[in-house]
């Protein structure tokens, strides 16, 4: 009986806090983008900035993540298959981008890239121009989301050991064989969840990006600045039509997500167990990483 | 790259000069070389001229208001976070697996727009900011705004180290404890509560860490108002848009050694409790 | 017949730990050899640097004559199976066997030809389209066989490969490799640390002690004559006494502190049954156990405890029961050497040795 009255509070508990916390915020969104109707909604969508800062944000997302994926993979095959001096400060150094503000990733490339930044020479006479235009927006994205993509193939890929690449190579078969025949399938649910991360995170990022945008509208704003630019000037309704649709794509990403999450759990379920006991060791963040959605994004 | 590594361990496997020369050279040109143009630029200035950058009033009310909000949030999300990835364990209830996928909400909504809806939510006429008007109490562009964006965006932290020690730990701990004569509250405080300590406090840094650094989802609701309101992130900000990029990242600076001493300090506490519990 | 795999000098620290310290051996063409150690005692190092999955700090490795040092794993034709199979998951069965022949590029028709006769040898037949998880763990050993050797390499290594394998199906399993291997007429090597595999498959043995060879040779060579006192104590049912000239029939011999003795050792017989009462003497019987085949006795002797086997179809004993016991032979432990001491009062008496 007791047991029953604690198991009822606990999850009213639980749930009021999440109903508070997300539903509200969720609700909130979809009532003020429609409190003025279809008519308001569908106009601020179709806006030509808005539609410009869609594009840009899609641009920078499918830049970043595809970056990001390669470099991921490498990065997971060097770090795991391989042992070498300067391993973990490597792993480290590769989730400095978690542990700081996103306004201050948005500002180091201000330093090198900016007004007065070491490269600004190069940059000039180059005629290249970095921060605020295409090429800072995305290297800011790229940073936030730098580790997404090689921090859920690490511990996959050093759970499962390196017996199978082994065989293979001393069967003689070349790197790529190896990775597309027997690395890949393994990791093929992993890479998917983070290349999704990867990709909320990218169409999401505002610090960072809003630092190095310069916030010139229809040319570097990103949607989610849209949406600050939007509210700041009391464009409510259109603030959180716009938002809506960010909204959405998030709703998206979680059932894709949990999708992934499913599917690769019946494959893999030994391995992510594993993974999830297996922590690095010493290091401050190398020992964080043992979460596994924890310290995500 | 020969087929073997300098200290005589055979790289079998093939592609290691490829996947470190790409790997090492992105890492220098993302994270080494941005981050190190701090350290640059401060190069530059005189150490009393970093210091006051650092210290000024207006900066250190700053931290304060960003430690603070960030502290009590962290502390929230701690005791809801343990909480509800008990009830996630433990329980079965209609709505489970919805809630179980919306707890990530915060991390794949992007942070302005949790800024705006919470913002929203929380002025004196929106939904929640209503019942407190009545007290007399205003949430939006006051501390209190800033720590419930914090909580929104440190939910899934707790909640996510916590779940898996929890999976892991299955019935039977508390059964054979229960056996043994152990009433409910002793069995959780004795039993359960150490196991998850460590992975909470994990959790507890992480939101704390994210918190000190959070931009997107506070800037609306804070308001900004300078020694009462103005969060550390913010402040950089406004030092960029004054091209005063000097002072700009000398409160970086401070703000990272923040972030990796609250790590550092949780990775030793962690590792100090399971010292403890095998010795 | 010649050499097939000569190892000369070679070293091997991981850190500052000595795994191989002046290893050398020889194994010849066709042979099967059992590399036998304790764990740690640096055999499955041996083996990896064979393969090349090692590299030696110094010393030279030969195989077919050539030495092989710098050609990297994959180019020096030598099928490896992995003490957990590392088979291939997202891979078939078939697709496993055939993947060494796939990166060899040979014709479709070849390999189907080939995956086919290895099925058929191996006893794998309808299972070419399941997945390894689905196997059982001698199946996947025998997945593991078939693709170690599709490529028809000249030497084969096992590390350790019947250690997965519960011991019903290992004995069985054993003799099949066994066949299958002289069969096939390639040389091999595997790893091992129970010596009862290795005595078994093996047509010699390496055995192997903190990362030095101590000896090698026929299995039942280095059972009976065991050349160092680690040989000595790690093969066979052995027992280390200290006292040993409390035994009658073996006077104290200087420079041999211990002896290693072993349950064949002993003869165990009803007091008054002596045969020769002049070498016997007598010893408690503390406990039996039976092992199937026969009986194993805990005997207290001079003092000492050792461990004694006795047969089914003599008279029986109870637990406690004062025995006569009459000790044939000892193997005297010396620093670096060992002799064989037979009992002096039996050889005097009886000259027909047991």
């Amino acid at each position: 009986m007791v047991d029953k009255i604690v198991k009822c509070f606990l999850i009213v508990i639980a749930c009021a806090f999440a109903l508070l916390m997300l539903g509200l915020p969720l609700a909130a969104v979809a009532t003020y983008a429609l409190r003025e109707g279809y008519g308001v909604f569908i106009a601020a969508i179709t806006d030509p900035y808005a539609l410009s800062a869609l594009r840009l944000t899609l641009l920078t997302t499918v830049i970043s993540v595809s970056v990001n994926t390669v470099f991921g993979l490498f990065a997971a095959w060097a770090l795991t298959r391989f042992s070498f001096k300067g391993r973990s400060l490597l792993t480290t150094v590769m989730d400095i981008p978690f542990a700081v503000s996103p306004v201050i990733a948005g500002l180091v490339f201000i330093l090198v890239f900016g007004r007065i930044g070491w490269a600004a020479p190069v940059l000039s006479f180059l005629n290249l121009k970095i921060v605020f235009a295409l090429p800072g927006i995305v290297l800011a994205t790229i940073f936030v989301t730098f580790p997404f993509v090689s921090r859920e193939l690490i511990p996959v890929l050093n759970a499962r050991g390196v017996a199978e690449e082994e065989a293979a190579a001393l069967m003689g078969a070349s790197g790529w064989k190896i990775f597309f025949r027997i690395t890949l399938p393994h990791i093929k649910w992993a890479l998917m969840y983070g290349v999704i991360l990867c990709s909320a995170r990218a169409l999401g990022e505002f610090g960072a990006v809003s630092v190095v945008s310069g916030h010139l509208r229809g040319k570097t704003n990103t949607l989610p600045l849209h949406v600050e630019v939007l509210f700041g000037e009391f464009h409510l309704t259109a603030a959180f039509a716009v938002s809506s649709i960010l909204m959405l794509i998030a709703i998206l990403t979680l059932i894709l997500k949990t999708v992934v999450e499913v599917k690769g759990k019946k494959e893999g379920a030994s391995a992510i167990v594993e993974l999830k006991g297996k922590n690095e060791g010493a290091n401050a963040i190398v020992e964080l990483n043992g979460i596994k959605e924890g310290s995500s994004v | 790259m020969g087929a073997f590594g300098k200290r005589g361990k055979a790289r079998v496997i093939p592609g290691f000069g490829l996947s470190m020369g790409i790997t090492v050279s992105m890492v220098s040109l993302i994270v080494i070389v941005p981050m190190l143009s701090i350290l640059v630029i401060l190069s530059g200035m005189s150490l009393a001229d970093i210091w006051k950058a650092a210290t000024e009033r207006k900066v250190l009310a700053a931290y304060w208001v960003s430690l603070s909000a960030s502290f009590i949030a962290a502390v929230v999300n701690s005791v809801f976070g343990v909480i509800l990835a008990w009830c996630l364990v433990r329980y079965k209830f209609p709505g489970r697996r919805l809630l179980d996928g919306f707890i990530e909400l915060p991390f794949a909504l992007p942070t302005a727009v949790a800024g705006i809806a919470l913002t929203t939510l929380c002025l004196p006429d929106g939904w929640i900011g209503r019942l407190f008007t009545g007290f007399g109490i205003s949430i939006s562009y006051t501390r209190i705004g800033i720590t419930v964006a914090l909580i929104f965006i440190g939910i899934p932290f707790v909640v996510r180290s916590v779940q898996p020690v929890l999976e892991k730990l299955g019935p039977e701990c508390e059964e054979a404890a229960q056996m043994l004569g152990a009433s409910k509250t002793r069995t959780f405080f004795k039993v359960i509560f150490p196991e998850i300590m460590p992975a909470a406090l994990t959790g507890f840094g992480l939101a704390f860490a994210r918190g000190l650094g959070e931009y997107g989802s506070v800037i609306f609701i804070a308001g900004n108002i300078p020694y009462k309101t103005q969060i550390v992130p913010l402040l950089i900000m406004s030092k960029l848009e004054q091209f005063n990029y000097g002072d700009a990242a000398a409160i970086a600076l401070v703000m990272i050694l923040f972030s990796f001493f609250i790590l550092f300090a949780i990775n030793l506490a962690q590792s100090k409790i399971s010292k403890a519990e095998k010795g | 017949m010649s050499d097939h795999v000569r190892l000369e000098g070679i070293n091997k620290t991981f850190g500052g730990f000595k795994a191989s310290d002046g290893v050398s051996f020889s194994i010849k063409e066709g042979d099967l050899a059992g590399l036998l150690g304790p764990s740690g005692s640096g055999k499955t190092t041996i083996l990896r640097m064979i393969a090349g999955l090692e590299r030696p700090d110094s010393g030279d490795i030969y195989i077919a004559d050539k030495r092989v040092n710098d050609i990297p794993a994959g180019k020096r034709g030598i099928g490896f199976v992995f003490q957990n199979y590392a088979l291939f998951r997202y891979m078939t069965v078939g697709d496993n066997i055939a993947f060494g022949l796939e990166i060899q590029k040979k014709s479709k028709a070849f390999i189907k030809e080939r995956v086919e006769r290895l099925t058929k040898i191996t006893g794998l037949d309808g299972l070419l389209s399941r997945f390894p998880e689905e196997l059982s763990g001698g199946q996947k050993q025998r997945v593991a066989f078939a693709r170690a050797i599709a490529p028809e390499p000249r030497l084969l290594l096992l590390d350790e490969p019947f250690a997965a394998i519960d011991a019903k199906v290992r004995k069985e399993l054993r003799t099949w490799l066994r066949n299958t291997i002289s069969e096939l007429g390639i040389t091999c090597v595997f790893v091992t640390h129970d010596q009862e595999e290795a005595v078994e498959v093996a047509d010699n043995i390496i055995v192997t002690n903190r990362g030095k060879v101590e000896q090698s040779g026929p299995p039942s060579a280095v059972y009976q004559n065991p050349a160092t006192p680690f040989a000595a104590e790690f093969i066979g049912q052995s027992e280390v006494i200290t006292e040993y000239e409390r035994l009658r029939g073996f006077p104290k011999i200087s420079g041999f502190q211990s002896a290693v003795i072993r349950p064949e050792f002993i003869e165990i017989r009803k007091v008054g049954r002596e045969e020769r009462p002049n070498a016997s003497q007598s010893g408690v019987a503390e406990n039996i156990y039976f092992r199937g085949d026969r009986l194993e006795i805990d005997l207290l002797i001079a003092g000492m405890r050792v461990t004694a086997k006795y047969s089914m179809d003599a008279e029986s004993l109870s637990p406690g029961e004062t025995v006569s016991v009459v000790v044939n032979r000892l193997l005297l432990l010396g620093e670096k050497t060992v002799t064989a001491q037979e009992n002096s009062l039996l050889n005097d008496a009886n000259p027909i040795y047991i």
